[in-house]
């Protein structure tokens, strides 16, 4: 028998999903999150914003199907009434990002893997609902 | 004053929030709302809800600890710090002279993984001490 000593580290990951009438920046994304500019907190949401960007991948739904949403496309992770939400997004030819962040890679990643919120404003919604941790 | 300790093997750090003045909890929500900037309503303004009521609703008041329970068990704080909390001794100097200055000191643990190292102490210092350094 083998005994080992020491600790065991788990990583979590958590899905998102953005979508957005036009492409979005950062001051949009600290907008819609509630951070002003000169928060001293502004930083943190400044990171999550491209780290959100670096590891999403980026929809026209100008350009995708509407039927093949939730077939296709987005099928795994989404929730139906995420897909009815693109498949309405589409209609207006709107933007979504979908990707997933880590706890392996930073801090910032860390502690959005073990939230789970969805937010809203006129011009994006944010769903990161997808946590297991 | 805010005292930082690196204290356990998993590389977290815990806190001791000493608020000098006397404030009630009420107006230190509103002093870390008000100094964070976000927006009311927001999911920014709850995250910050959340960390003011780990910090002064969660975390035990060493001093009220002390002073209501363990006061005839052990003769001075820092005995109740050395004996009681099995605090290293740097930190049992340093809460010493907080408890002669401080309305309270309060042991927080975050449980945001982005509270650790110097950001996580030049952000609670920000948001909460009475008078605020200035960044550099």
């Amino acid at each position: 028998m083998k005994i080992r000593s020491g600790f065991v580290t788990n990583s979590s990951s958590t899905s998102f999903l953005i979508i957005s009438q036009d492409d979005f920046d950062e001051s949009t994304f600290l907008d819609l999150m509630g951070v002003r500019l000169d928060s001293p907190i502004a930083s943190l949401f400044k990171q999550l914003f491209a780290d959100i960007i670096q590891s999403s991948r980026r929809y026209d739904l100008s350009r995708v199907n509407e039927d093949d949403i939730g077939e296709h496309l987005f099928d795994g992770d989404l929730t139906p009434a995420m897909i009815e939400r693109l498949k309405r997004a589409a209609k207006q030819g709107g933007k979504a990002y979908l990707g997933h962040l880590s706890s392996d890679e930073n801090l910032i990643q860390t502690f959005f893997c073990t939230e789970a919120f969805e937010v809203e404003s006129e011009a994006i919604y944010f769903n990161c609902l997808s946590c297991v941790w | 004053m805010i005292i930082s300790l690196y204290s356990d093997s998993y590389g977290q750090n815990d806190y001791f929030i000493c608020p000098r003045a006397s404030l009630s909890i009420a107006e230190l929500r509103a002093r870390m709302l008000d100094r964070a900037k976000v927006n009311s309503g927001s999911y920014a303004s709850g995250l910050i809800d959340c960390l003011y009521a780990d910090i002064f609703i969660h975390s035990l008041d060493l001093k009220k600890d002390y002073t209501d329970f363990f006061e005839k068990e052990y003769e001075k704080f820092g005995e109740y710090l050395r004996k009681r909390m099995r605090f290293p001794r740097e930190v049992v100097q340093e809460l010493q002279v907080a408890f002669d200055i401080s309305s309270a000191i309060y042991r927080f643990r975050p449980r945001f993984s982005f509270l650790n190292d110097e950001y996580g102490l030049e952000f609670l210092t920000t948001l909460i001490e009475d008078e605020p350094q200035e960044r550099e």
